[in-house]
């Protein structure tokens, strides 16, 4: 059977190209959710299998069983099931459900004290291999670190690092593999090998090295369908298949590739090209194809990593950040939303809540009124949807974008990351004022200048002073990130994920603020009150006392939200001002959305009143508290941050009564005519 | 966008504001300050607009004469949130022209028989009624509020005259029950002000419901006999 057969012909058969073939194919969907079915007998017993080991994990202390003895790699485990009678979509990342596999390549220490502190042995041979005769990204990283870095890290003011765990937030076109088969994939690696010129730089070099390994790579993704059974060297011929073919691209990437955010990308309008044509050769039902999502889906809130108890506290949790992007709107005007993007949301009431997959909307104001409300309702009853602005991100990356870990925005299969953590500015601040030594040790970590002197913190000086912290720390930031991104290419490169990318690709590199609205406010109350520094016995400035009141962030008051945005301009200039690695663009991003409580503790007392230790406020959101003029100025001062200086994101922690919102009209009656009268509560 | 204008005269024994009754007091803004704060977040107020609530806004009424007027220049929707209480013969002309310019009105009832208001809001119900009155005659739309208080103003009596008061009126667009709560408790100990409905227990989800039962059961007898 022709598995292109009813497809529009276009571009897309001739070259890589699965955004033309979405263009050509999809339908728009701008009806309501009635056609939606519900979870089957079969799905819900997979589920209840699924949360029974949940609980036997809990029980057990938050780890079922670990690999010790094999190293996982696409193909190093054999076939494991829930039941196989019952699932319609196969694969988990070991041989069975639950079991976590051992990834050493980011470092072997980091996967030996994940087993450790959860009560396991790594093999002492696996730990001998990587020590002696392998290197990991890890020990690479250390090896070219300079004082300085290490100084940084240790002392807090650059945290979060991936220089021992994997760096994730790459997205593989997993699309590629259901659309084109892996024969016709590695077909065009090759092809792309006999492209590269043939004077032998050290850049020629490694792209043929890496294409090669991409290559490998792909071989071994379809000996992974072999495993399950399957022949994915060929297109997928109908929905079941392109699911499976989708979900087996992404398995192998999560088999290889312990990633702080293994995302999934933009799935779910390419499945409904194939879902359209079952439904349309009555192939498969509405129930069948939900189901198939159903399980898919299943597989990946079961992605699960081996991690050490100190990144689950990072990251609260215990987050694969497999994000989802959902619906948008097409650069023609036409919404992207199809009857899939329903059927996504729907596992959220066929199989109950859950954080992952992240399912993320990305939001317009032209999204069909029927799609808006369907969201509207299943966020009320889950609280599971995260919403994404489309209207500001589709002019920068167009209408095939994703969103790796939660708002970094990339072109699926033509832009990929460099995922670079976190700087702190408030504890930047601080060395500013305290000449370089740190806060809370004491030690001369940043660079030895005057620090502020006097009783009363003057506005200019500081700035000044705290511009020069910064130009520094931007330097030394994105020095170490160069080293820890070559380091990764080099010792643990994500050969599936690029091989599921075009050969050249578009580079962002992706760095990061912590402690923002603490240092719009620091710098408000310097500028606005008085604050005067206290001093310990040897001169380092460690509280301060603030005299009068000050314009807090988070009141849509220009005085301090100018500051605000004028200092992650600035930031944002001096990361620009260095190299950096691979001819990558530099973005920032303002989005701790969790490890703000670890960097707020490792972080001395600020000229806003914020006491040693307290947590920052998450991402750009105002400090706890300090927002008093209603939502609305809340929200209008995170909105005068400039996208264009934090392109990696910005994102607001926001909370609110569903009553802030508006009322309803349960307790109105409707008065449409003289005879017509209707009660509110039926509506 | 909701402002809130300080000040009022009525003494509601239910008021949840009675932070809001003295004339002194908030922050003075002007209309430019205002329409300025509006235009700069407009964007989250699409398909809204202004409304002017309090206190009693209309108690400022050269203030509210000049936002509607510059609301009206503007194209900017204005809502007021009254009681009507202000609305007698020594201000009716500033009241007409501030009808005239406002395209929607909320107005509360507070209870529909002269004697009850007068024990419940320390005012007579008259000016209310006429401004029901003047609002339905120049074809401006109202939204009708009535806070349900168990045992204060929600016997049958009071329902089936709230009906009757409803039932001749055609620029109606909705009737809202509030139920009364007992939120504004600590309000009133901390600033020192005797509560009058100690005792009195909040109106549940169900009771709201059967007044509304009972509401339209009156309203459609009225207006089936007119018909």
């Amino acid at each position: 059977m022709d598995h292109y057969r009813d497809f529009i012909k276009g571009p897309w058969c001739s070259r890589i190209d699965v955004r033309d073939f979405i263009q050509r194919n999809y339908t728009p969907y701008d009806g309501d959710e009635s056609f939606l079915e519900e979870a089957s007998d079969a799905t819900k017993k997979l589920w209840d299998q699924v949360m029974e080991l949940t609980r036997q994990e809990a029980k057990a202390g938050g780890v079922l069983d670990m690999d010790t003895t094999v190293v996982s790699t696409i193909t190093s485990h054999g076939a494991g099931y829930l039941d196989r009678q019952l699932e319609t979509i196969v694969g988990v990342q070991t041989d069975k459900p639950f079991k976590r596999s051992l990834q050493p390549y980011g470092g072997i220490r980091m996967a030996q004290k994940a087993c450790a502190d959860n009560g396991y042995t790594v093999d002492p041979t696996i730990c001998e291999f990587f020590t002696v005769h392998r290197k990991t990204h890890n020990q690479g990283v250390f090896d070219m670190y300079t004082p300085e870095m290490r100084a940084c890290r240790s002392s807090h003011i650059i945290t979060g690092l991936p220089d021992a765990y994997g760096r994730g937030r790459i997205i593989g076109d997993y699309r590629r593999v259901a659309l084109y088969g892996v024969d016709r994939l590695i077909e065009d690696k090759k092809q792309q090998k006999d492209s590269t010129g043939s004077v032998m730089d050290e850049e020629t070099m490694r792209l043929r090295e890496e294409l090669s390994e991409q290559i490998k790579a792909l071989e071994e993704l379809k000996e992974l369908g072999t495993i399950y059974g399957f022949d994915i060297s060929k297109p997928a011929n109908d929905t079941k298949e392109a699911v499976q073919w989708l979900y087996f691209g992404y398995l192998a990437a999560v088999k290889e590739q312990n990633g702080a955010a293994m995302s999934l990308g933009r799935t779910s309008t390419f499945l409904d090209i194939y879902a359209c044509r079952d439904l349309k050769e009555k192939r498969y039902s509405e129930a069948q194809i939900q189901e198939f999502i159903d399980h898919f889906i299943m597989k990946l809130r079961m992605v699960k990593f081996a991690r050490t108890p100190e990144y689950n506290a990072l990251f609260s949790g215990d987050p694969t950040w497999v994000t989802e992007s959902i619906g948008g709107m097409g650069v023609d005007g036409r919404t992207m939303v199809t009857k899939m993007s329903f059927r996504y949301l729907h596992t959220l009431h066929n199989l109950g809540t859950a954080p992952e997959p992240n399912l993320t909307v990305l939001w317009s104001i032209h999204l069909p009124d029927a799609f808006k409300r369907y969201c509207a309702k299943v966020s009320i009853e889950t609280s599971s949807i995260q919403y994404e602005n489309d209207d500001l991100m589709r002019p920068l990356h167009g209408d095939d974008y994703a969103i790796a870990c939660c708002v970094s925005s990339m072109v699926v299969g033509k832009e990929m990351q460099f995922f670079g953590a976190r700087a702190n500015l408030a504890k930047c601040l601080l060395y500013a004022i305290n000449g370089g030594k740190d806060e809370v040790s004491g030690k001369q970590v940043g660079p030895k200048y005057r620090p502020v002197e006097g009783d009363t913190l003057d506005y200019d000086d500081v700035m000044d002073k705290f511009n020069d912290m910064m130009k520094w720390l931007a330097s030394v930031y994105v020095n170490a990130l160069n080293i820890i991104h070559y380091s990764h290419d080099k010792y643990c490169y994500e050969r599936l994920e690029m091989a599921l990318h075009d050969r050249d690709v578009k580079r962002y590199f992706a760095t990061g603020i912590a402690g923002l609205s603490v240092v719009a406010d620091s710098l408000s109350a310097i500028k606005y009150a008085k604050v005067h520094p206290v001093r310990d016995e040897n001169g380092l400035v460690v509280d301060y006392t603030i005299e009068g009141d000050y314009p807090k962030y988070g009141n849509d008051d220009d005085r301090v939200d100018q500051i605000a945005h004028d200092v992650v301009h600035a930031f944002m200039h001096y990361i620009g001002q260095n190299h950096t690695y691979r001819h990558s663009i530099p973005t920032t991003s303002i989005l701790t959305i969790t490890s703000n409580v670890v960097y707020g503790k490792a972080t001395g007392a600020t000229p806003d009143g914020r006491k040693a230790g307290v947590a920052f406020a998450p991402g750009a959101n105002p400090m706890h508290g300090r927002d008093h003029s209603g939502a609305i100025a809340s929200l209008a001062s995170v909105a005068k941050l400039d996208f264009d200086d934090a392109q990696d994101g910005i994102s607001n922690t926001f909370s609110i009564v569903p009553d802030a919102l508006g009322k309803d009209d349960q307790n109105s009656i409707l008065l449409h005519s003289e005879k017509d009268v209707n009660y509110g509560s039926n509506h | 966008m909701v402002v809130f204008l300080q000040g009022c005269s009525m003494r509601c024994a239910y008021c949840h504001n009675p932070d809001t009754w003295a004339m002194q007091g908030g922050r003075a803004m002007d209309v430019d300050e205002i329409i300025q704060c509006y235009r700069r977040n407009a964007f989250y107020y699409r398909d809204g607009g202004i409304t002017l609530s309090g206190g009693e806004p209309l108690l400022q009424d050269r203030f509210v004469l000049q936002m509607a007027k510059r609301c009206q220049q503007e194209g900017i929707h204005l809502t007021i949130d009254t009681c009507g209480t202000t609305y007698r013969e020594i201000n009716q002309r500033i009241m007409d022209q501030i009808i005239d310019l406002t395209p929607l009105f909320l107005v509360d009832i507070k209870y529909p028989f002269e004697s009850g208001y007068l024990r419940l809001t320390g005012q007579p119900l008259k000016p209310t009624l006429d401004m029901i009155e003047t609002i339905e005659r120049k074809g401006k739309t109202m939204w009708i509020r009535y806070v349900v208080v168990p045992t204060i103003t929600d016997d049958d009596a009071a329902i089936a005259a709230l009906a009757k008061i409803i039932a001749p009126l055609h620029h109606i667009e909705k009737i809202e029950f509030l139920p009364y709560h007992t939120m504004a408790l600590t309000k009133y100990h901390q600033l020192g002000i005797p509560y009058r409905l100690e005792g009195v227990p909040q109106a549940t989800h169900e009771h709201i419901d059967s007044v509304k039962s009972l509401f339209v059961h009156a309203l459609s007898t009225i207006r089936q006999g007119q018909g």
